[in-house]
């Protein structure tokens, strides 16, 4: 499956398990991502929610 | 089979690790993003046999909690549960009512009760954290009365009203590390110890983590505070002390994707695992 940094462009290749909502971080700018649709081997990305108050364990 | 709900908002590493969990038990585990949902029950979809709440939003997984056990639906951690580990204040009294070795605290409301309590408890430092919270956050260790004024000024200013009930524990000195044990049910089936240079030792926050071996002794602190907040799947903050260990906080969605590998133990797996003997024995 494919994706893009949506910050730096930066190319990605995932693995199979990757899951709606998943957090990644994109290795080439840092940027936290989150993953939020995957259609036919297409995934898309867009920049994570930020860390809210109540946030946590 | 049986069918797990697993209710996430983010999916973190945590979640990745319960899912392959439930692929490797062969349970079927379905998905829900919280943030997706009405809870409502003529909206939501009730098509598994017990809940499991993951969720990165204390107030959205509180939420859903409480609907779902309405619903009649067996959720971990229950509602009492998470309501009791939610707030710091109302875990520290839980602790205290039932004799579990914790931390001297207390709750005021102004610079002066405050400047009474640090008194009690032998002078400075202190540390002052707000009740609701977590990952280190707005954590303050208090050296002198000049830094309280302060800290108390500011939190004075923010708008939430839960920030202006003060939450003061004494400073207990960990010689750079605590202890984060895992109690699934009322077994600790794994500890690390959270090491860092920073006073704040969360992973979250840079502390590292390292196998802590489980002595009785930590065994049976863990019990009695699992007890304390009505057990399920927990993971407990301790300090170690020449009186013995304390318990500091309990943390009711813990996060472990840092701790399966030093300690060699499937922290995920146990939590599946429990979701299945749960629901069986409520079957019954």
């Amino acid at each position: 499956m494919k994706g893009t940094c949506p910050i730096c462009d930066n190319q990605f290749n995932f693995q199979d398990d990757l899951e709606v909502s998943e957090i990644i971080t994109c290795q080439e700018c840092g940027s936290r991502l989150v993953v939020v649709s995957l259609e036919k081997n297409k995934v898309d990305l867009e920049e994570a929610p930020q860390v809210e108050e109540d946030w946590g364990e | 089979m049986i069918s797990i709900g697993l209710f996430h908002s983010t999916i973190r590493g945590d979640e990745k690790l319960i899912i392959k969990a439930a692929k490797k038990r062969k349970v079927n585990l379905k998905l829900y993003d919280i943030r997706n949902l009405i809870l409502e029950k003529s909206f939501f979809p009730f098509d598994f046999d017990i809940a499991l709440n993951r969720s990165v939003s204390n107030t959205k997984g509180r939420y859903l909690t409480a609907f779902l056990e309405s619903c009649g639906i067996k959720v971990v951690n229950s509602l009492s549960v998470t309501q009791n580990c939610e707030d710091k204040f109302f875990t520290s009294l839980l602790l205290k009512k039932n004799n579990v070795p914790t931390i001297p605290f207390a709750i005021v409301f102004s610079l002066s009760q405050a400047l009474e309590f640090v008194e009690s408890v032998g002078g400075f430092p202190v540390v002052i954290k707000p009740t609701l919270g977590s990952w280190g956050r707005l954590l303050a260790k208090v050296n002198d009365k000049d830094a309280l004024e302060a800290i108390i000024e500011h939190k004075n200013h923010f708008t939430s009203p839960h920030h202006q009930a003060f939450y003061i524990q004494k400073y207990v000195d960990k010689n750079g590390r605590d202890i984060r044990a895992f109690c699934v049910g009322n077994n600790v089936i794994a500890a690390i110890y959270r090491k860092s240079s920073h006073w704040i030792t969360n992973t979250a926050r840079g502390g590292k983590a390292f196998n802590c071996p489980i002595n009785r002794d930590l065994e049976l602190i863990c019990q009695k505070a699992s007890l304390a907040v009505g057990g399920g799947i927990l993971a407990m903050d301790i300090f170690e002390t020449k009186e013995g260990y304390l318990i500091n906080e309990i943390n009711h969605t813990m996060e472990f994707k840092n701790s399966e590998e030093p300690t060699g133990v499937s922290i995920s797996g146990a939590i599946i695992d429990y979701c299945i003997d749960l629901f069986q024995k409520n079957k019954i």
